[in-house]
């Protein structure tokens, strides 16, 4: 009886967490797939961390990723839920320079649903982004996989922050 | 009867929530104050956005953006944990004026952290974790908050939020 309650816990931990060594990727909310993903190499005591991987994209360097297991709630913003909220320094990697801006992802604790090649579901994921003036200047979401894009299939795909909208720190 | 309603909610949503232009400044905990102050300038939809101060008191050239959402943290056992925001703060480009490869993120409560006789009681009120591009967790640190910025004598020589960079790791 106790083997079992603790099979089913742990079942149920690993079904809502974060686990170290996971890998996500990311589809925009058409079906669009990033050439980036994320990595997670750390998850304990409700601390995320890990990378976001643009090397996979061309770019010289990846971006750092750290932030905490969290639940966002539905305050009209398209998704929401019981995930992770990290910060991403994919501006400033991109650029290889401080660029006055900032990108943060919440990530759903469960992929996205497929059925016949299409998803289906609530969005797995959602970015935002800012600058250091303080101006909010827009979002991005979608689907979440488990496991790296394959190279073929997000050649020439931009990364999931898009194009920065401006440099504008200098 | 609806006035009283919604007096009673508006009530609740900004005793719960981070409105716009609102300043907070952070305590260490065992009480140091660090020179930087995080200003909200946007919170709609769940979605906050503000500037982590680094220039007014600490006197770096550049403020850092911070973005994030409003989000509860559970008790996992860190040091703080609760109701209010998370958001991405680019200190560590922001005070090198370059890419270094690190990233700080906060966990902000919803209430300021209360006071007696001069000193800070109850949980504390924020967490900051930092984190390396090669995927390296390097730590945390934790204390009180409370609204405005700091007193600028009060922090004069004090160290920011993040503390020190712990390496230059890009390069």
């Amino acid at each position: 009886m106790k083997l079992k309650t603790l099979a089913l816990i742990t079942l149920v931990t690993l079904g809502c967490s974060f686990a170290s060594a996971q890998t996500f990727s990311f589809f925009d909310a058409n079906g669009y797939e990033f050439c980036d993903y994320i990595v997670i190499t750390y998850n304990s005591g409700g601390v995320v961390a890990g990378y976001d991987d643009l090397e996979a994209c061309g770019l010289d360097y990846n971006a750092p990723i750290v932030g905490f297991d969290a639940t966002t709630a539905n305050d009209g913003q398209p998704a929401y839920g019981k995930g992770i909220v990290v910060g991403d320094g994919i501006f400033d990697a991109e650029y290889d320079e401080y660029t006055g801006e900032q990108w943060t992802l919440w990530l759903s604790g469960k992929a996205s649903k497929e059925k016949n090649g299409h998803f289906s579901g609530r969005y797995g994921w959602m970015g935002v982004a800012g600058s250091y003036s303080g101006t909010y200047f827009g979002d991005n979401y979608g689907y979440l996989i488990a496991g790296p894009p394959s190279e073929n299939e997000v050649a020439d795909h931009v990364n999931i922050a898009g194009k920065l909208p401006n440099k504008l720190r200098k | 009867m609806k006035l009283k309603t919604v007096a009673i909610v508006t009530l609740v949503v900004f005793g719960c929530s981070f409105a716009s232009a609102q300043t907070f400044s952070f305590f260490i905990a065992g009480g140091y104050e660090v020179c930087d102050y995080v200003v909200i300038t946007y919170n709609s939809g769940g979605v906050v956005a503000g500037y982590d101060d680094l220039t007014t008191l600490c006197g770096y050239d550049f403020n850092s953006s911070i973005v994030g959402f409003d989000a509860t943290t559970g008790n996992d056992g860190q040091p703080a944990h609760g109701k209010g925001i998370v958001i991405g703060d680019a200190i560590y480009d922001a005070s090198a004026d370059a890419y270094t490869g690190e990233q700080f993120t906060i966990w902000l409560s919803g209430k300021a952290s209360k006071m007696k006789d001069g000193g800070f009681t109850g949980p504390y009120a924020w967490m900051g974790v930092a984190g390396t591009y090669t995927g390296l967790y390097f730590g945390d640190v934790y204390g009180f908050l409370i609204a405005g910025p700091p007193a600028k004598d009060d922090v004069a020589g004090h160290a920011t939020i993040a503390g020190r960079l712990p390496g230059k790791l890009r390069k």
